[in-house]
Order: structure tokens, then sequence, then C-alpha cells
């Protein structure tokens, strides 16, 4: 038995899924950084996938490439998210997400 | 790439972003992204792409490490309070038409939609026929070091502000407890003396 596209593209659908799913239900800053960064990391399983299957629609070594893209791109979004998040910590000191909703609360 | 292997990497890797987004804990959660960063790093080493594999696990649990640095040292502040059902299931919802739609398309479309290529390793690849991507990734990544730094440094006259707003809440909760004790009091006497009460 072998693995195909299929299977890859599957399994960074339920690894795509885990993350917008984390995204919507967590309000602390570290979950959802760890859903942005698993919602990236789907992409880099069917790009690394496609590769490994040799089946890429964009050719192995350009899947690679780009798989290693995503990589680097989710390794900066979650630096410069946490960076944002710890200012947003001083300036409100709260991380709730729900509470950024609220228009006449005090922004200090 | 072995089905064997495929199928434990894909077990590993559900399962630890399962739990990286439903654990509660920091401690619990950090374990669970090094967890993801780990399995996708098996799933990488199943497909003999061992360089992108090495750079992935590195690049990630780095990461991982400082966010969790930052969480320890208080930056990231405290968990959130638990969210309603309806948020729940509002999420729920955008999970199953995220799988509906990826994997639906993915079933749809069966195997023949993609073309065939040449394989190819990482290294070769970088070295010869993407020099300049290699170099844009590496500028991107000190890119995001140094704006991380520079958006999360905290400069003298903020730390200044920060404790004066600080001490600003405290003397108010202070005076709060004060005129508080103080009404306390009113009433306690009032309703001591013998025609108090009105």
């Amino acid at each position: 038995m072998s693995i195909g596209p299929g299977q890859v593209a599957i399994l960074s659908g339920i690894v795509f899924a885990i993350g917008a799913f984390g995204l919507v239900s967590r309000r602390d800053a570290f979950g959802l950084l760890t859903s942005l960064a698993i919602l990236l990391l789907a992409s880099v399983i069917a790009f690394a996938g496609f590769t490994a299957v040799r089946g890429g629609s964009l050719g192995p070594p350009q899947g690679e490439v780009v798989a290693l893209a995503a990589v680097v791109v989710c390794a900066a979004v979650i630096l410069v998210g946490a960076a944002l998040v710890a200012l947003l910590q001083r300036r409100r000191e709260s991380l709730d997400t729900d509470e950024y909703l609220d228009v006449e609360a005090d922004p200090r | 790439m072995s089905a064997a292997g495929f199928y434990i990497a894909a077990v590993l890797i559900v399962l630890s972003c399962a739990a990286a987004v439903g654990l509660r804990g920091a401690r619990e959660s950090a374990v669970a992204a090094v967890a993801v960063a780990v399995s996708i790093g098996i799933f990488l080493v199943v497909g003999h792409e061992y360089l992108l594999a090495l750079l992935e696990v590195v690049i990630l649990l780095a990461t991982v490490a400082t966010v969790v640095e930052m969480d320890r040292r208080g930056a990231l502040g405290s968990r959130a309070s638990p969210l309603p059902l309806s948020r729940w299931l509002y999420a729920a919802g955008l999970a199953v038409l995220a799988l509906v739609v990826l994997d639906g398309t993915a079933l749809a479309a069966g195997s023949g939609w993609h073309p065939r290529g040449v394989e190819t390793a990482l290294s070769s690849v970088l070295n010869h026929q993407a020099p300049v991507t290699a170099g844009l990734l590496v500028v991107v990544g000190v890119a995001a070091v140094l704006v991380a730094l520079a958006i999360g440094r905290t400069d003298p006259d903020e730390a200044e502000h920060v404790e004066r707003h600080r001490a600003h809440q405290e003397r108010e909760a202070r005076m709060r407890r004060r005129r508080e004790d103080r009404a306390a009091a009113r009433a306690k006497r009032q309703a001591a003396s013998p025609g108090g009460g009105g």
C-alpha cells in the first residue's frame, strides 16, 4: 500500500481544521499563537508531503523550498505575535481578545 | 514514503495538534506545542526529507522555547476566562466547514490531479536553484527576531509610566476601600443608635 497526495491533503486538512478550531475557541495569547502556528504548519505538511510522495503540483524541489519558507514564516509570525502580545499585556493588562471588542473600554 | 510510517506520523500529528489546542494549562500547552514540532519532524523524516526535518524541529523548538520563556516571565498575561458554549459551537462549525472543504476537495479529486516531478535534495535546491530564496528566508528570520525585540522592548520612560499607573490604581483602590469602610461604619452606628435606621 502506497501513500499518495490524497492522504497527505487529508492530513493537512485535518490539521488546518484543528488550527481553525483553536483560533476561534481560544482567547489566551499562548493558545492563539499555538493555533496560528498549527494553521501554518498544515501548509508545511501539504508541501512537504506532496514532495515526499513525488507528486507536488509545483514539483518536488519547489515544494520543499516552500515548506521551508512556511516554517520560517510560521516562526516569524509567532515571534512577532508574541512580542505584540507582550506589548498589549503591558498596555491593556488583559489578553482576553473579547475585551478588545469593547469600544468603550478605557485605552489608557 | 512508507504507509506505516505515514499513518503513525499522522496519528501523532493529529493527537499533538488536538492536545495543543485543547489543553488549557500553560505547561501542558507548551509540551503539546513541542510535540507538534517533533511529530511534524517525524513526518518529514518518514518522507526522507532529513534536512527539512532538522531545520523545522530546530526553528520551531527555538520559537516555542522563546514563547514559553516569555509566558513564564508573565509577559503573555494570565489565562483567559472559559468560553461560552455558543463560541465552542461556532468554533466546531468552522472546523467542520474547513474539514469538509479541504478534505472533501481532496477526496473528490482523487489522485490524478498532480504532475510527477523529479526528486532533488533540499540542500542542492537551496544551493543551486534557489539561492535567492534561501537568502530571503534568512533575512525574514533575522528581521522577525529584530522586529520582535523592537516591539517587545520596554523603554525606561514606558516602565516609569507603567509604574506610575500601577501606583495610581493602588491609591484609588485604597481610597475606595476607605470609603466603603466609612460607609459601613456609619451604617453600623446608625443601626446601633436608639433612633437610628432611618
